[in-house]
Parts: structure tokens; C-alpha cells; sequence
């Protein structure tokens, strides 16, 4: 009686432990919130926890350059979607082959996206740069779009790749069995059955290109092609002081990588740690 | 019957092949081409003037003899060190702390590990805009506390003091980086055998002398990869010494990313930035091998 008491209360002990790490842990994230619903004169006070008055006028404030944040998170919707679609046409089946087939080829292309994985983005911007401006690259969607893809495809591929080695050989064996090509095989069985690993490497391509900076800001100077993460970097220089504005960007940059994260959580924290450590 | 296996293997080769090339000619097209064009260009003098012309001169190394003599170059490489250095001081114990704490198995557990997860997703820009204005010297929240809570006695310029930057970088920094560690670590522990701590305990290891001879040897090839891609994922930073400080004040929080951004793209001499962006890579795939390694070997197995 008196062990399960002692059991129950470092349950309780532990349960309220962790509620307060947690809240002073995403501190940051609440008051990006609780800022961007401040009046411009109540950011600029002395900070109160919660906003006086809520106001969502910061979210609708069109830039200095009358642009709309609808024209910003447009931009962002195009690439993001645009180099996630192009990771997932490229980079599921490049998984699937190299997961499938041990070679000395296959073993020095897999060297290949581990490379480009710990590669700074430095390192190709400014040779990126200059063919971007010779193809007439710069300040098109397309050009960026390419950049990201240099970072979700490898990602992807490591990811996936785990996956894929996860499923076991004798269901394609029995696949080939009843007469199945190569290709219906990877269509028709392995895509359907791999669809978790698919989620999480979209859906982490789509953060990953949702929330870069540095290839718009080296391949963008068009205003109204800017998407929302630059702006976010753009206005702080411009802005100023004007934080309730700057945390409302904030936002709408985290608020819908936090909504989809949520909704996707088991899959996506599953499947990075299955890509990381195992690469 | 025979043929027709034969047949069906080789197609499935061929096969195999189709589907990986499509992406690795985007890599050799994307990032080869690149950093081999990088690689020229540093022996060259690639500028704004010139760069879409053909005549380029070949300089041998002149280009890494000029940033190389260049005491920035040296301010830039300490900075990526110590910012290195001390994220992953702070980053690795916390998150594994929390990877420890949350494997204690009670009711909210994993939720909260969850949602605490939520932190690494965040785009770096958002997380240097949040701490940017956390930091603020004038309004910011931090300076708020301290003096609030009497530790100390008038708001600190962080951000644009040279020591107080680095500071606050590393900070915002680690603040992304605990969960990545945490939920690595976490998943580590749970592939952990039970029977080996009932064991122990049984045998009176206490608390401390499991963690030590147990937990710490059985995690070792996790403990090491984490730290691995966590070495890779801070030393290459960019956006957040970019979004917060620009390198500044002075030189204070120039690290090597920022210093070849600002050689290509500030100052328009694309052979510096070349050039400073292959010593950069050259240093990070010093320790990049080690996580190429443990990659191959967990291949083998």
C-alpha cells in the first residue's frame, strides 16, 4: 500500500516536473504569439504577459512596398510545395533503389546524398548564383525551388531509404512470384505500404523550404516574389521597433509548420529518429 | 525457366538504376557541378565585372593566400569554434537530460516530449526573429527579468555588445538544438534491454552506477552519432548569426558561413567567397567522416 502510494506521487511529482519544463521551454514560442496580438503601443511598453487588448491588426499590416502578407505567404505556398513535389518524384524511388540493391554503384551514389546532406548551403550559393544568372534564374520561383531540393532531396532519400530496408525482401519475392514487374511492385506494393515514411519525409521538405531564408534572400530581389521567411529578415532591418508586426510574420512563418506537425507527430518523430541515427 | 529469371533480374537492375538515377543526375547537376565550379573559381578572380564574361584569369593561390592573410579569416574560425564548441556543451547534456527525464515512463510523457519536439521545426529565420527581439536591449523580455529579479542592475545591450552577442546566439541556438538531441537520445533509450537494469539492481547498483556503467556504454554509438550531426548542423550555421547580429558587432560573431556570404554577396568577389566557402567545407568534412563511417558500418551489419 504504501510502495503504490509512493509510486503515485513521483507519478504526480514528474507529470507536474515536466508541465513546467515544458511551458518555460516553449516560453519563446507563446510570447512570439502573445506579441504578434499586442497593439504597436503595447509592444512597445513595458511587457506584459498577455496582450491588454487582443488585435490582430499586425497581421493584416501590408508591407512598406504594398504587399499584401497573403502575396508573401503565396510565394511561400509556390516554393515550398514546388520543391517538395519535385523531393518526392525524385527522391522516393531514388530511396527505393538504392534500398533495394546492394552495389558498389549504388554504395558510392549513397555516399553521394550523405555528402550533400552535410553540405553548407554556402558552399554551392555562389556558384549557384552565377549559372542561376546566366539561365535567367534569378527572381523566379523556379530557381529557388531548385536550391531547396538540394537539401529536402538528400534528406529525404536518407530518410526513406531506412524505410524502405525496413520492409521485408519476401514481399517483393512474392510480388515477382505472381508475375509483378519491378515497377508495379515499387507502384503498387511498396508505395502503399511505405506511405508513413512518405508523410514525414513531405512534410519535413515542406517545413525545410517553407522556412529557408538564405536561397531567397541570394536568389530573390524581387518584392513581390519574396516568400514569408525573408520578409521575416527583411523587416527586422526595415521595421524596426515595430516587434508586433515583426513576431505576427513570426508566426505566420511557425503557425502552420506547428499545426501540420501536430497532426502528423507520431509519424514524423518516428520516422527522423529511424533516418538520423540510423542514417 | 532458368533465362526468364536471369531476364527478370537484370531488368529489375535496370530497373533499380531508372529509379535512382533521375535524382543523383538533379545532385551531379545541382551540388557536384557547384563545388567543382567553386573549386575553380577560387583559383581564379571571379567578380561582378567578369563573372558572366569568359575572361577569367588564372591566379594560383592568390585568392586563399589574400583571405587566409586576412586576421578576419582567423576571428571567424575562432567564433565558429567557440559557437560550436559551447552549443554543444549545453545542447547535448539538456537534451539528454530530457531524453532521460521523459523515459521515466509517466502519464504525460510522451506528449510532452512531443510537443517539445515542436521547437526543432521551427524555421531558424523565426527563431533568430524571436530571440532577436527577446534579446532586445530596450524592450526585450530577458532584460526585463534580470532586472526584475535584481540580477542585474540596468538592461544589457546584448546584441550589440561583442560579448553579449556570441552569448545570445549560442543561446537561441541551443534552444532548437535540445530537442533534436532529446528525441535522438530518446529513442535510443528505449531500444534499451530491461533485464540488464533489474539485474544490476538487484545486485545493489544504485542509481548513479547504472547510469555510468549501463545507460553510458549501451548508448555510446547513439551518444556519438547525435553528436556527430550535431557538430555538422552548428558549425555550417548561417541564418541565425545572419537574422541576429550579421556577424556583428564589428567582427564579434563572424563565423566562417557569414564571412563567405559577405566576400560573394557584400563585396561581390565571387572567388573569395569561393574560396572561404571550401576551407569551411574542407573542415566540416573532417568530422563529416566520422558520421559517413558510422553510417557504412551500421551498412555492413
Amino acid at each position: 500500500m504504501k510502495i503504490s502510494r509512493s509510486v503515485k506521487n513521483k507519478n504526480i511529482r514528474n507529470n507536474v516536473i515536466g508541465v513546467i519544463v515544458t511551458l518555460l521551454f516553449l516560453f519563446p514560442l507563446f510570447w512570439m504569439i502573445s506579441t504578434s496580438l499586442k497593439p504597436q503601443s503595447e509592444a512597445f511598453a513595458t511587457p506584459t504577459l498577455f496582450p491588454k487588448h487582443v488585435t490582430f491588426s499586425a497581421f493584416v499590416m501590408e508591407s512598406e512596398k504594398g504587399i499584401s502578407m497573403l502575396q508573401y505567404l503565396f510565394n511561400s505556398v509556390i516554393v515550398s510545395f514546388g520543391s517538395t513535389i519535385l523531393t518526392i518524384i525524385l527522391g522516393v524511388p531514388a530511396a527505393y533503389g538504392l534500398a533495394r540493391w546492394k552495389s558498389k554503384l549504388n554504395s558510392s551514389m549513397l555516399l553521394v546524398f550523405l555528402v550533400a546532406q552535410m553540405m553548407p548551403s554556402s558552399l554551392i550559393l555562389t556558384p549557384l548564383f552565377i549559372n542561376f544568372s546566366k539561365l535567367h534564374l534569378i527572381n523566379s520561383y523556379l530557381g529557388v525551388i531548385l536550391a531547396d531540393a538540394t537539401i529536402t532531396i538528400p534528406f529525404s532519400v536518407i530518410i526513406l531509404r531506412t524505410y524502405f530496408k525496413g520492409i521485408p525482401e519476401s514481399l517483393a519475392e512474392a510480388a515477382r512470384m505472381d508475375g509483378c514487374g519491378p515497377l508495379r511492385t515499387f507502384l503498387k506494393i511498396m508505395i502503399p505500404i511505405s506511405y508513413p515514411g512518405i508523410i514525414v519525409s513531405a512534410s519535413m521538405s515542406l517545413f525545410m523550404s517553407w522556412g529557408d531564408m538564405v536561397f531567397s534572400l541570394t536568389f530573390i530581389n524581387k518584392e513581390a516574389m519574396k516568400p514569408l521567411s525573408l520578409i521575416l529578415y527583411k523587416a527586422m532591418g526595415e521595421l524596426g521597433v515595430q516587434w508586433n508586426v515583426l513576431m505576427a510574420y513570426a508566426a505566420v512563418v511557425v503557425i502552420p509548420i506547428v499545426i501540420v506537425f501536430i497532426f502528423l507527430q507520431k509519424y514524423i518523430v518516428a520516422g527522423l529518429t529511424a533516418g538520423s541515427v540510423k542514417g | 525457366m532458368k533465362k526468364s529469371h536471369q531476364l527478370y533480374f537484370v531488368k529489375q537492375k535496370l530497373t533499380v538504376y531508372t529509379f535512382v538515377l533521375p535524382a543523383v543526375i538533379f545532385m551531379a547537376l545541382m551540388i557536384i557541378l557547384p563545388i567543382g565550379y567553386n573549386i575553380v573559381m577560387s583559383f581564379e578572380n571571379v567578380d561582378l565585372m567578369n563573372f558572366t564574361s569568359k575572361t577569367k584569369n588564372f591566379v594560383g593561390f592568390d585568392v586563399y593566400k589574400s583571405i587566409l592573410t586576412n586576421s578576419v579569416f582567423y576571428i571567424a574560425l575562432k567564433n565558429t569554434l567557440i559557437f560550436t564548441f559551447w552549443c554543444l556543451v549545453f545542447q547535448f547534456p539538456l537534451g539528454f537530460a530530457m531524453a532521460m527525464f521523459y523515459s521515466l515512463k509517466f502519464k504525460m510523457a510522451e506528449f510532452l516530449r512531443g510537443i517539445t519536439v515542436v521547437a526543432w521545426m521551427v524555421p531558424m529565420v523565426a527563431v533568430a526573429g524571436v530571440f532577436k527581439y527577446m534579446f532586445n536591449g530596450d524592450i526585450g523580455i530577458i532584460n526585463e527579468l534580470l532586472v526584475g529579479l535584481h540580477l542585474i542592475s540596468k538592461p544589457i545591450q546584448w546584441l550589440s555588445n561583442g560579448d553579449t552577442a556570441m552569448t545570445s546566439i549560442i543561446i537561441a541556438n541551443v534552444w532548437k538544438g535540445i530537442p533534436f538531441n532529446m528525441i535522438l537520445l530518446a529513442t535510443a533509450l528505449t531500444t534499451m534491454p530491461t533485464d540488464v537494469y533489474e539485474a544490476a539492481s538487484i545486485d545493489g547498483a544504485n542509481a548513479f552506477q547504472r547510469f555510468t556503467r549501463i545507460t553510458i556504454p549501451l548508448l555510446k554509438p547513439a551518444m556519438i552519432s547525435v553528436l556527430t550531426l550535431g557538430f555538422i548542423y552548428t558549425f555550417k550555421v548561417f541564418d541565425l548569426v545572419y537574422v541576429m547580429t550579421g556577424g556583428g558587432p564589428g567582427s564579434s560573431t563572424e563565423v566562417l558561413s557569414t564571412l563567405a556570404y559577405r566576400y560573394s554577396f557584400t563585396e561581390y568577389n565571387f572567388s573569395q567567397g569561393a574560396a572561404a566557402a571550401n576551407v569551411l567545407f574542407v573542415l566540416l568534412s573532417l568530422v563529416g567522416l566520422i558520421y559517413i563511417h558510422i553510417v557504412r558500418k551500421e551498412e555492413d551489419q
